[in-house]
């Protein structure tokens, strides 16, 4: 069996027992989408926020949905490692090992995605007039959708290899992916913090999260107040490669692969 | 039984393995050279940590060596892994089949892995899991079996392929006698189709029934190897057991 068709047969088998759980998926990023909506775009407003701050954080809710699995897919890829080792088989089938692990990437990328593909028309059905659509991109929207969760396959990968053992996972979050989604500008566009503190808005330049944030509410809510949509892009691929490189040579290592 | 063995299926060349920690090294194996004869079946035999979970890993291609060559068909299997991957068929310890997937689907996800036809799989899935008498788990997930079913599965999806070579690492630890027993007679089969048999153990009683040779390793190295009769022999005992407790005598003195 040619490699390419190996590494396309594992992949169908890894989405066959996704298949099984999608519905679950699509359930728990449906929950986010309708309290964040119920939260900010019908509750705040009676507290003063304005009505367009609801629709803000809505939009931000594609790319968190597809971050936040992250947590998933890294714990249940620990437990593996520290438990039955399948990832074991896989390492002995004939196929280059590198090519187990961009499996794995592409195929945590679908599964995070898939959920979070049904959030936007969601979204428009729950806030209606409240979302203008004006000033959507169809293209810029498939372009940085795609990035995004391509960038959390890679980025879960790097998170696994940084984890010690299964015990260790809640430090990871705490540490690491809490304080990442909180200046990622997921409750705030990032030219609001450069006004307040420049230092700060160019530290969040490393965050790569900020530039899933940024490009999505560019491409669905339009461009003006945003960071550049084509810089956003051009960011994610290059933490892509930096985290899925940086991913791989940490698990051989750990896993101590041929 | 062993002068019948002559043509060499793979040689092991000072095989060497190191653990390198903050503040000591461990040599898991320290200079290994064998070679393995087509059709034997090779017991690997050794206390805990001697290193052969260790060797069946590199030889199964899991773990690279530090230092040496595994030589396969007169080239080293580093050379192209992925060709020799498909010589082998690997057991691990630890089942580690996928429990999301019945049965069949672990079967047919494992021939589709290692190239068999799809023309033929459907008969080579029906002929393995007849032979290992799986008919009646083929639609159960693997969860659900006793762990002498999920030794079976196991070695079964790893003969999916016809492998010339395959690696039991302690394929009958803590299973009940009566199924050691049926498992054995499923490791003699194997030798019946001339496959290649390595068996890590520490049942001695397992190793020497089943062994057309026995390597016995000590702390990474070959302590002795030598067929299972000449080992008694040599040492005058009449069980293997008697001879692999003298060796630990002799270790600790």
């Amino acid at each position: 069996m040619s490699k390419i068709k190996l590494f396309l047969e594992l992949l169908k088998t890894d989405l066959f027992i996704y298949k099984k759980i999608i519905f679950d998926s699509l359930i728990n990023a449906a929950i986010w989408l309708v309290s964040t909506v119920i939260i900010f775009a019908y509750i705040f407003p009676h507290i003063g926020m304005p009505k367009a701050f609801g629709t803000f954080i809505a939009v931000g809710c594609i790319a968190n949905s597809i971050f936040w699995d992250v947590w998933t897919t890294s714990t249940s890829f620990i437990a593996d490692i520290e438990g039955e080792k399948k990832i074991n088989y896989f390492l002995t089938l004939p196929i280059p090992n590198t090519l187990i692990f961009v499996k794995q990437i592409i195929s945590y990328a679908i599964k995070a995605g898939i959920p979070a593909l049904f959030l936007l028309p969601l979204m428009k059905l729950l806030l209606w007039n409240r979302m203008s659509l004006a000033n959507f991109s169809l293209t810029k929207f498939s372009i940085i959708f795609v990035l995004i969760s391509i960038f959390v396959g890679a980025f879960s990968l790097f998170i696994t290899s940084l984890i010690k053992s299964i015990d260790h996972v809640g430090n990871i979050a705490n540490r690491f992916l809490f304080p990442l989604w909180l200046f990622s500008g997921t409750n705030y566009p990032w030219k609001l913090l450069y006004s307040i503190s420049p230092i700060l808005a160019y530290l969040t330049f490393l965050n790569p999260l900020l530039y899933a944030m940024e490009g999505s509410r560019a491409a669905i809510l339009g461009q003006d107040g945003y960071l550049p949509f084509w810089a956003c892009a051009i960011m994610l691929v290059i933490f892509t490669f930096l985290f899925g490189w940086l991913g791989i040579r940490k698990l051989k290592k750990r896993l101590d692969f041929v | 039984m062993h002068s019948n063995f002559i043509k060499t299926l793979i040689q092991i060349k000072n095989l060497k393995k190191y653990f390198f920690e903050k503040t000591k090294t461990t040599r898991a194996l320290d200079g290994i050279s064998i070679d393995i004869h087509e059709g034997e079946i090779f017991g690997l035999l050794g206390v805990n940590g001697a290193g052969k979970t260790t060797m069946s890993s590199i030889l199964a291609t899991l773990h690279p060596p530090t230092e040496g060559d595994i030589i396969f068909e007169n080239k080293s299997i580093y050379d192209n892994i992925n060709r020799f991957r498909c010589f082998v068929g690997f057991c691990p310890q630890k089942p580690n089949l996928i429990n999301d997937l019945t049965v069949k689907q672990n079967l047919m996800l494992a021939g589709r892995c290692f190239g068999v036809p799809e023309t033929e799989l459907q008969n080579r899935v029906q002929e393995i899991v007849s032979k290992y008498q799986l008919e009646q788990y083929i639609d159960s997930k693997p969860g659900v079996l006793s762990g002498g079913y999920k030794q079976r599965v196991l070695i079964a999806r790893s003969l999916i392929h016809k492998p010339k070579l395959i690696i039991l690492d302690e394929p009958t630890v803590g299973l009940d006698p009566h199924i050691r027993h049926s498992l054995w007679e499923n490791i003699r089969d194997l030798k019946k189709e001339n496959i290649t048999v390595i068996l890590t153990t520490h049942y001695l009683d397992e190793a020497e029934l089943l062994s057309d040779r026995i390597c016995i390793l000590d702390s990474g190295r070959i302590r002795l190897i030598d067929t299972p009769e000449n080992l008694k022999s040599s040492f005058q005992k009449s069980r293997l057991e008697d001879v692999f407790i003298q060796l630990m005598q002799e270790e600790t003195k």
